[in-house]
């Protein structure tokens, strides 16, 4: 069973869009689970008829609780919170919970013992059935914290799964940036596909999502989406490219269909098969399946 | 903790699901958003968007139709207001900035 992880540093690449195709297709011929861990906003599972399986709630991460009976209002846990979660009312600390981070600072300093760190529901992890596969999917609550923690959990739910359909492959469909959540989608994978478009905007988010990347040392590869858009921002991410040493694996067109498509929650592969954006898609997709097939280590494939 | 907050959404089922959330945090604490609808054609569930915007009280106080000219100011990197300041987009933008600057900077 491989992981292949698809991120793209800035966000509205067309990530999800490109994840939520390539699995439709390759769905069609292997055992495939989806995980979505953009966990601050879900959404693969609106491209596709999905049923709810199950859904549960994941404590993975912390937060400080004041015990007021304690606690006598000397107020240093104010000053100690690098955050501002902690306020002053009426003379006493309140606790802003969203802004918590659950760092412990506040706990430390308290000379009364006053403050506990506790571990938190942050978000839960729902498993859908698709027609012929499984997406698994980690949605953060409102507000909360520790997104990288929660990603851990959807990955280790993903491979659950796929274990139990004995699964060829699990195609994660990363979150944007480059920080921990990033990072925990990346780390384990087996392959990496990074989504860019040809603007000058991605391409100095793909600079960073490859300064990521390369300290995991693992095969990766560049789908350019939304291609023609500019040819002078195409050339650049293809001298990149060839300077780091990574593939393109695919040019996907600029093509309405997807947006059309997006609307219309569905797959752009599905909606609309001969677009344009589809046939790219379909290229890519025949990447990945070199990935499956080789049943190996991927560097022969990817860096051939 | 911000003085004003715009969301930009698409009409699309999954804009609508990451504005309510986005629309739930900013209710937990304490704010009202001003929406913005990119794409504002698109034919998505454009109703399920009007109706949580009027659910949370937040105003849709832009619309941004799909505009080739708002996509090659993009591509060149170069804001739109200042590459085609003659576009109905970019007459848009402006009046936010305008309404910031009205509400905020005076």
């Amino acid at each position: 069973m491989k992981e292949v992880v698809i991120i793209s540093g800035k966000g509205g690449v067309g990530k999800s869009a490109i994840s939520a195709s390539l699995g439709a297709i390759l769905m069609k011929k292997h055992k495939v689970v989806l995980a979505d861990t953009d966990v601050d906003a879900p959404n693969l599972d609106l491209f596709f008829t999905a049923r709810l399986r199950s859904s549960k709630d994941v404590k993975a991460s912390e937060k400080a609780f004041i015990n007021c009976e304690k606690c006598t209002c000397c107020l240093e846990c104010v000053e100690a919170c690098k955050f501002s979660a902690i306020t002053v009312s009426d003379g006493a600390p309140v606790l802003i919970r969203y802004f918590c981070e659950g760092c412990g600072a506040c706990s430390i300093v308290c000379p009364e013992g006053a403050i506990e760190i506790k571990d938190m529901k942050n978000g839960n992890i729902a498993t859908f059935d698709i027609d012929n596969a499984v997406i698994v999917s980690g949605e953060l609550m409102i507000g909360e914290s520790s997104s990288g923690r929660l990603v851990d959990e959807v990955k280790r739910a993903a491979k659950e799964e796929g274990e139990r359909i004995n699964a060829d492959l699990i195609i994660i469909d990363g979150p944007p940036g480059t920080g921990c959540p990033v990072i925990s989608a990346i780390k384990g994978s087996d392959y990496v596909i990074a989504a860019t478009e040809p603007t000058p905007a991605a391409l100095s988010d793909l600079r960073r999502i490859f300064d990521v990347i390369r300290h995991f040392d693992l095969p990766s590869g560049i789908v350019i989406n939304k291609a023609g858009l500019h040819q002078a921002s195409e050339d650049l991410i293809r001298e990149f490219a060839k300077q780091i040493g990574v593939p393109i694996l695919a040019a996907v067109p600029y093509d309405m269909s997807v947006p059309e498509a997006t609307a219309r929650a569905m797959p752009v592969v599905e909606a609309y098969p001969d677009a344009p954006a589809s046939k790219g898609i379909m290229r890519l997709a025949g990447v990945a399946e070199a990935v499956l097939n080789e049943g190996g280590s991927l560097s022969g494939i990817f860096r051939r | 903790m911000a003085d004003a907050v715009y969301a930009v959404t698409e009409p699309t089922p999954l804009g609508a699901h990451d504005l309510e959330r986005t629309l739930k945090l900013l209710l937990a604490i304490g704010l009202r958003a001003r929406i913005i609808l990119n794409f504002s054609e698109l034919p998505g569930p454009r109703e399920k968007i009007t109706v949580m915007a009027k659910a949370f009280d937040a105003e849709i106080s832009c619309e941004l139709p799909m505009d080739d000219l708002l996509l090659k100011s993009h591509v060149e990197g170069v804001p739109a207001v200042i590459m085609f300041p003659d576009a109905v987009n970019s007459s848009s933008m402006r009046r936010i900035a305008e309404d910031i600057a009205r509400e905020y900077l005076q």
